[in-house]
């Protein structure tokens, strides 16, 4: 599905990332962990096309596709989705209007009429209910006063209504309260297909718990320094960062 | 010159296009009347309203400016009777060479009444816009209330933007406000549309409409409000130029 390969990316002018491989297949959950600062938010950005960040060297395939040729949105209809780890706030944009103009430009990418009143709003009260999104949300402007927490499950509610076939979670567990965790961690993994795949950014045990991730892998200073299984996650929960840098 | 006299007790809506040249408009408002007025700068021109209005008197109007040419708005309102509201609001939305100038003046002359000034203007290209806006209190309009916004967007480089609230207060017992802001689209907000598969055309599109939502609001009849809407789209999507939305054919 995705094969990052020598990646090397810098942000105003600072080498942040200086060498990043990974592949990661079809099926496959994948956690990246990493010290703060370590150039997590960075590599998912670079993952969907944010200009502000500059790819100096280095390659990016998606299902065949040179990804780095691809403007963000073209990115998005190819399957790529970000949960943001701090989601922008579009005031008077309505969560409804918003989310028919992705869908509506996705349908249109693939050669689709736009769909149809009836079944967009079914579409989302089905998504809301897998996420346990409320639907006063759906006629605010896109994050308009939402708490930390809503903001996140609001994430997920998105995944899940575009049904991406990769998806990065940068840190969605923080600001979710114990119950929203799981609440969105079950909508999450009931989206899961043998086609779908996820990056998921984490600081946290039960994160790790959730995801049941196949593999993980730790970020220092702009490489990958150790991959594993989930047993490197809880080893890390355990023991720090410390023991790995040295 | 245009008169409008609203009578006691009646309540009125109107829509007005204006086209090239001048106009002259003359409101009154006698007491418990109101009017809701809402215009569109179709073209360049001079227009001068003044408005008085009497006792519990209420004026709404949302002027809507499209055109590509030169316009001049000179806006003067009179509260005279005790308890008038009056609430002025517009949306600007400068392409090409516009130059709009819009020219507020508010006197309370009476205690007790209300005024708002909501003016919003999304510039491209290399149009302009001037917001100017004087709220005049008499020494004898105690408990007045009056709040001026005035936000402006540039969405490019070339465009220019000037917005000058004016206080000018003579007595003691009141709430002024007034507030300007000058801005850029929001990149993090663009960004995160993208990344949805918003286009950045279309991402672009929303944000603007967003932008001078809160001044359609205002249009509190519902099949005005939509007319609005669709001429604020059309003119963001570059499907209006000069007087296409004029129901006689254009001379072009
Ligand atoms: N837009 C930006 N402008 C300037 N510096 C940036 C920008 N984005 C990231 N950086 C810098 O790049 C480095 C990596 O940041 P990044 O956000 O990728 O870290 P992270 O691993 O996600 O950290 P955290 O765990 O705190 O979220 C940091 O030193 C950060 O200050
Ligand atoms: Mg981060």
């Amino acid at each position: 599905m995705l094969e990052i390969k020598d990646l090397h990316v810098a942000v105003e002018g600072k080498a942040i990332l200086k060498g990043v491989n990974l592949t990661i297949r079809d099926g496959e959950v994948h956690v990246l962990m990493g010290p703060n600062g370590s150039g997590k938010s960075t590599l998912s950005n670079v993952l969907v096309g944010n200009p502000r960040y500059e790819v100096t060297q280095g390659s990016i395939v998606f299902n065949g596709k040179d990804l780095l040729a691809l403007t963000p949105e073209d990115r998005a209809h190819e399957g790529i989705f970000m949960s943001f780890q701090a989601p922008t706030e579009i005031p008077g944009v309505s969560m409804t209007n918003f989310l028919r103009a992705a869908l509506n430009a996705k349908r249109k990418y693939f050669g689709l009429e736009p769909l149809p009143a009836q079944e967009f709003l079914k579409l989302l009260r089905e998504k809301r209910q897998l996420v346990g999104l409320d639907a006063r949300f759906m006629n605010r402007g896109v994050n308009e006063g939402f708490s930390g927490g809503e903001r996140k499950r609001n994430e997920i509610f998105q995944m899940a209504v575009l049904e991406p076939l990769f998806s990065i979670l940068d840190e969605t567990d923080s600001g979710l309260d114990v119950d929203a965790l799981r609440t969105v961690a079950e909508g999450f993994q009931s989206l899961r297909t043998p086609q779908t795949s996820a990056l998921v950014i984490t600081h946290y045990q039960r994160m790790l718990d959730y995801m049941k991730p196949d593999f993980v892998h730790v970020l220092a200073d702009g490489h990958i320094i150790r991959d594993g299984d989930v047993s490197l996650g809880y080893e890390i929960e355990e023991k720090g960062f410390e023991w790995l840098l040295q | 010159m245009d008169n409008y006299y609203i009578p006691q007790d009646n309540h009125l809506t109107r829509f007005v296009q204006l086209h090239g040249g001048e106009d002259e408009i003359a409101l009154t408002l006698e007491p418990d009347s109101r009017l809701d007025l809402y215009c569109v700068e179709q073209e360049g021109g001079r227009r001068t309203v003044t408005v008085n209005l009497r006792e519990r008197a209420a004026l709404n109007l949302v002027v809507l400016t499209l055109h590509e040419g030169e316009s001049h708005l000179r806006l003067h309102v009179k509260l005279l009777g005790e308890g008038a509201e009056v609430s002025l609001n517009g949306a600007v939305i400068g392409s090409g060479a516009m130059k709009s100038e819009q020219d507020l003046l508010v006197e309370h002359c009476v205690p007790g009444c209300t005024s708002t000034m909501l003016f919003k203007q999304v510039l491209g290209e290399d149009s302009s816009g001037y917001l100017s806006g004087r709220v005049l209190v008499d020494s004898g309009a105690q408990q007045t209330a009056s709040e001026q916004t005035f936000a402006s967007l540039l969405t490019s480089p070339m465009a220019r933007a000037q917005a000058l609230p004016q206080l000018e207060i003579y007595a003691d017992d009141v709430k002024c406000n007034h507030g300007t802001t000058v801005g850029k689209l929001d990149e993090a907000a663009l960004f995160y549309m993208r990344q949805r598969g918003i286009p950045e055309a279309e991402a672009c599109l929303l944000l603007q409409h967003a932008f001078v939502g809160d001044v359609l609001q205002h249009i509190t009849d519902e099949a005005h409000r939509a007319r609005f809407t669709a001429l604020v789209e059309q003119k963001f999507r570059g499907q209006i130029s000069r007087c296409n939305v004029c129901k006689t054919p254009c001379k072009q």
